[in-house]
This record gives structure tokens, C-alpha cells and sequence, in this order.
């Protein structure tokens, strides 16, 4: 277990590129947990996780102590991401590129799991509201998913589609509602860092 | 890791790769990346072009306009540049002295003017017929060159000599070649340039002709003023002079004299030739018989030669030189411009991010 702090982890992997492992370790699943609560969408907040350490490990010499604990400018990077994706919808992948990591399709237990970090009870009546700015595809799925909550093989069975069909219109429909709260300023979900 | 999560574990196998890899390089001796000067030289290289292509674009656009400015509606003898004016020493020495200052008062009107050659003042008086006098000065000049007949150059030089004659001019110089061709250059009252020109023209077939106009108009009238003020002050000096007490204010006031003398004769003397310049005009002649060698002067000659090869070279390198520092000129204010906007693009955008990640 390395026990120096987060600034000195990200000082000293601009010379030695591996203790830069030991602060994703530290800090990935709050990562994660971060933007599932904003974004509502488990695939995207897996990609916007993915992108923002790349990022974090691609510039990581850029970083300056500047007296504040370390994660700070992780967080800062974190929420830079979560700002153009809400800004165009789309995620990037310039940083993974850029260090060499593919793109991969998230599992479905990840799926599942990511869902649950999201705690839906602040906004559900936000939600109910905002279902309505959705197609009636999504919207059944989200109604079935969220509100019902039944799992995904049930919610396929009762939309009769696959059960990744279903999983796709639930995420869908869940990143447009992000979309539609976070342009009526509503705060999704508590600060973890 | 333990994560629960099997998308960042690998995620953290395939961070933990690259970090091993980059920990493995940074270990290793750093490999000497070739030196990317082929794109530097190929921009350094692109932009002499262009700077050559603009100043070559900026001096034709400059020369041009030049030389409309100074043709003013005549063209320009390009050829054989005359000097305008002559030195002090060589214009004519117009003053008349007498007395005991050396000089003589004029009239109350402008007692300068009687002092003068007569032939300054003759160009700008109105006409006698109340009309407003010409003051444009243009400088005539031409050459024409002829083919006669077999047989008649002698002929048609008597018939060059009668020409200026009846024109009211002269030969100032002739050369002959084999008695069959010859080159003369008459001087004649430039009343009787065109008239000559055509004369001239019908002894026989013509080759070439040209005539150019110099306008020194322009000088002409910058010398009338200044002449105007030393007049004056010198109009001022006679009369200080009658009031003068001492032999120290008499000494003094002659010297300033003296000077402003020298100024009014040095100014009579130029605008006394831009006179005779433009009362008269040169006309160059070539007449040859058919297959005869034409009498050219040396400066027309054209035989090939290395030496002349060389001098033509290095003018042609020394026009590329300049053509490409004049477009530097006008590239180098652009370039730190756009140099200055990137700057600060990238700040703003540095900035932006850096407050983005804080």
C-alpha cells in the first residue's frame, strides 16, 4: 500500500509513470459514482471515467501543487468532461487514443452495478416530469426500469425486446433526462470528492 | 484493484501497461529522434517564395507608378539621361556690377529682374495676345533611322544638313561607315521638332522612330520661387546697406550679399538651361543604304559575352535579393502579428482549461 498522499502521487509520476496507478486505484470509484449521478447513464458515466484518467495520465506533468489536495485537479479535469458532455452529447476519446487504450463496450453486470450507485429517490419526481420530453420507447423502458423497478430481463419481457435493446433505451433515455435537469439547473446527486 | 467493477480493472490492467511501458522508456536511454528540419526548411523555404513573389509584385507595382508619375504625360527618357540642370560653375555669369557696393539697384517693381539674363524672364510672359503663357517645360528628344536607296547616302546626307538648317538648327556630330550609312545628331528649335521628324522620315524608308518628352516643368517653377525670394532679400540688403553707419554693418551686409548673389546667379544659370533645353531639340539619325552596316553608337552594340553574361547574372541575383527583402518587409509585420494572436489563443485556451480542472 503506498501511503503518500494524492499531490505526491501525481508529482512523482511524471518520473515514474506507475504511481500514477496507485491514484486511480485510490479514486476511480468515486470517479465513477460521480458522474452515474450526474449523467443517470451507466454507459456514459463508465466512458466519461475511462476518459478522464486518460486525460489525468496524458497531461500529468502539466500539474502544479499548488497547496490543494492533488484529486482536486482530477475532479477539475472530471468535471471539464461532464461539461462538454453535456454541452454536445458525445463523449470523447482523444485521451485514450492518445496513451494507447481501446474503447470497449461496458459489461452487463458493470451496467447494473453502475445503475445502483445512482440514487434516483431525490429526483424521481423530477424524473416523472421529464419523462415527458422523451419517445414512448424510452420513456416505457425508463417507466420500467426506474420507477417499477423491475430488472432488465423483466422490462424486456414486458416491451418484448432483447434484453440489450432494452438496456440501450433505458440508458438513452436516462441521458436525456440528464440533459433536460441539468438545463433546468437541477443538482442530480451530492458531491463526492 | 478490488473494484467490483470489471470495466475498471481493466481499465487499471491496461493503465498499468502503459505506465510500465513509459516507466521502461523513461528508463532507457532516450533514443535521438531525428531532427525535424525537413518541415522547418520547407516553411523557410516557402515563405522566401512568397516574400520573393510579393516583392517582385510590390516592385513592378512601385516602378510603375514611378515612372507614370514622372512621365506626366510624356515619356521619359530612359536612354540617355540628361542631368536638368547644370553645376553653378557652368551657368552663365548674368550679373552686371557697379558702383561701389559691385551691384546694380534694380527698379522699385523687382530691381532684381534687371540684373538677370534677359531669356529667364522671355518663357512666362503673357502673350502678346493677352492669352495666359505656357508654363509646362517639357524636354523633346528622338531618333529615327532610315533606309535610303543604293547609292544615295551622300546625297541623303547633304539632305539630314539642309534639314536642321531649314529648321533653324545644326549638326552637332556625324559619323559615316563605308560611305553608305551614318549616324548624325542635329539639334533644332523644338517649334520644328515634329516638322523635322517627318522630313527626316520621307528620306526614305522608315525603320525605327521614337521621341520622349522630359517634363521639368515642375523644377522649372521650384526655381521662378526660389529665385522670387532671393530677389527680395537681396532688394532688403540694398536698402539695409544705404542705412548702414559703420564700416563693421557695411562689411557684414556686403558678405550676405555676396552670398545671395551667388544664389541668384547659380538659379539664373539653371533656369537658363532648362530653357535652352526645352527651346531646343536633339534628334539622333541613322541613315544607312540597304545592306549596309549601320553606324551605331557603342552603348547599342550587342555581341554575346561571358563578362556581360556575369554582370547580367549577378543584377538578376541582386533583383531576387531585393525583391525578397521587400516582401520580407511586408511579411515579417503580418507574421509577428499572427504570431502575437496565437499567443494569445493558446493563453486564453490554457487559461480556460486550467480553470475548467481547479
Amino acid at each position: 500500500m503506498d501511503e503518500r498522499s494524492d499531490t505526491e502521487l501525481l508529482l512523482a509520476s511524471r518520473a515514474e509513470p506507475v504511481a500514477f496507478v496507485e491514484l486511480y486505484r485510490r479514486h476511480a470509484e468515486d470517479v465513477l459514482r460521480y458522474f452515474a449521478r450526474r449523467t443517470l447513464d451507466p454507459e456514459a458515466a463508465a466512458e466519461l471515467t475511462a476518459e478522464t484518467f486518460a486525460e489525468a495520465y496524458a497531461s500529468r506533468r502539466n500539474y502544479r501543487d499548488t497547496g490543494t489536495n492533488g484529486v482536486a485537479w482530477l475532479y477539475g479535469i472530471a468535471r471539464h468532461q461532464l461539461g462538454r458532455f453535456f454541452r454536445t452529447g458525445m463523449i470523447d476519446a482523444a485521451a485514450r487514443r492518445r496513451i494507447g487504450i481501446a474503447r470497449e463496450a461496458l459489461p452487463a453486470d458493470d451496467y447494473e452495478r453502475i445503475e445502483e450507485l445512482v440514487d434516483l429517490a431525490p429526483i424521481r419526481e423530477a424524473l416523472v416530469e421529464a419523462l415527458g420530453t422523451l419517445a414512448e420507447d424510452q420513456r416505457d423502458a425508463l417507466r420500467l426500469r426506474v420507477i417499477d423497478g423491475l430488472g432488465y430481463q423483466e422490462v424486456a419481457q414486458r416491451l418484448g425486446c432483447a434484453e440489450a435493446a432494452a438496456r440501450q433505451r433505458v440508458s438513452r433515455g436516462l441521458r436525456r433526462i440528464a440533459m433536460v435537469l441539468q438545463e433546468r439547473g437541477l443538482t442530480l446527486a451530492t458531491e463526492v470528492e | 484493484m478490488d473494484s467490483e467493477f470489471e470495466f475498471l480493472r481493466r481499465f487499471e490492467g491496461e493503465l498499468s501497461a502503459r505506465a510500465r511501458a513509459d516507466a521502461r522508456r523513461e528508463a532507457s536511454p532516450k533514443p535521438t529522434y531525428p531532427r525535424r528540419w525537413k518541415p522547418w526548411l520547407a516553411a523557410a523555404a516557402l515563405l522566401l517564395v512568397l516574400a520573393a513573389g510579393i516583392g517582385a509584385l510590390a516592385s513592378s507595382g512601385l516602378s510603375g507608378s514611378e515612372s507614370s508619375m514622372a512621365a506626366g504625360g510624356a515619356q521619359v527618357n530612359e536612354r540617355n539621361p540628361q542631368p536638368l540642370v547644370p553645376s553653378a560653375s557652368s551657368a552663365p555669369n548674368s550679373q552686371v556690377k557697379s558702383g561701389l557696393n559691385g551691384y546694380t539697384l534694380g527698379s522699385a517693381n523687382d530691381a532684381g529682374s534687371a540684373t538677370q539674363a534677359p531669356d529667364v524672364q522671355q518663357n512666362d510672359q503673357p502673350g502678346s495676345s493677352g492669352q495666359p503663357a505656357d508654363l509646362s517645360k517639357i524636354i523633346r528628344d528622338g531618333q529615327i533611322a532610315v533606309t535610303i536607296e543604293d547609292g544615295t547616302f551622300k546625297a541623303a546626307a547633304g539632305s539630314v544638313a539642309h534639314i536642321a538648317a531649314v529648321n533653324g538648327g545644326s549638326i552637332l556630330s556625324s559619323s559615316t561607315e563605308g560611305g553608305d550609312s551614318g549616324s548624325f545628331t542635329i539639334r533644332i528649335p523644338a517649334a520644328n521638332f515634329d516638322k523635322a521628324m517627318v522630313q527626316l522620315g520621307q528620306l526614305g524608308t522608315i525603320d525605327s522612330s521614337a521621341s520622349q518628352g522630359q517634363d521639368v516643368t515642375a523644377q522649372y517653377v521650384d526655381l521662378k520661387a526660389h529665385m522670387k525670394i532671393y530677389l527680395s532679400r537681396r532688394r532688403v540688403l540694398f536698402g539695409l546697406m544705404d542705412k548702414a553707419t559703420t564700416i563693421g554693418q557695411s562689411l557684414t551686409l556686403q558678405n550676405q550679399l555676396d552670398q545671395v548673389q551667388l544664389k541668384i546667379d547659380q538659379i539664373t544659370g539653371q533656369i537658363n538651361y532648362i530653357n535652352k533645353q526645352v527651346a531646343e531639340s536633339t534628334i539622333k539619325v541613322d541613315v544607312h543604304e540597304p545592306g549596309a552596316a549601320v553606324a551605331e553608337s557603342p552603348d547599342s552594340i550587342d555581341n554575346p559575352s561571358l563578362g556581360r553574361a556575369w554582370d547580367r547574372a549577378v543584377q538578376g541575383l541582386l533583383n531576387v535579393v531585393a525583391a525578397t527583402l521587400i516582401g520580407l518587409g511586408y511579411l515579417i509585420p503580418l507574421l509577428i502579428v499572427a504570431g502575437i494572436v496565437v499567443l494569445i489563443v493558446r493563453s486564453v485556451r490554457r487559461r480556460r482549461v486550467a480553470d475548467d480542472e481547479a
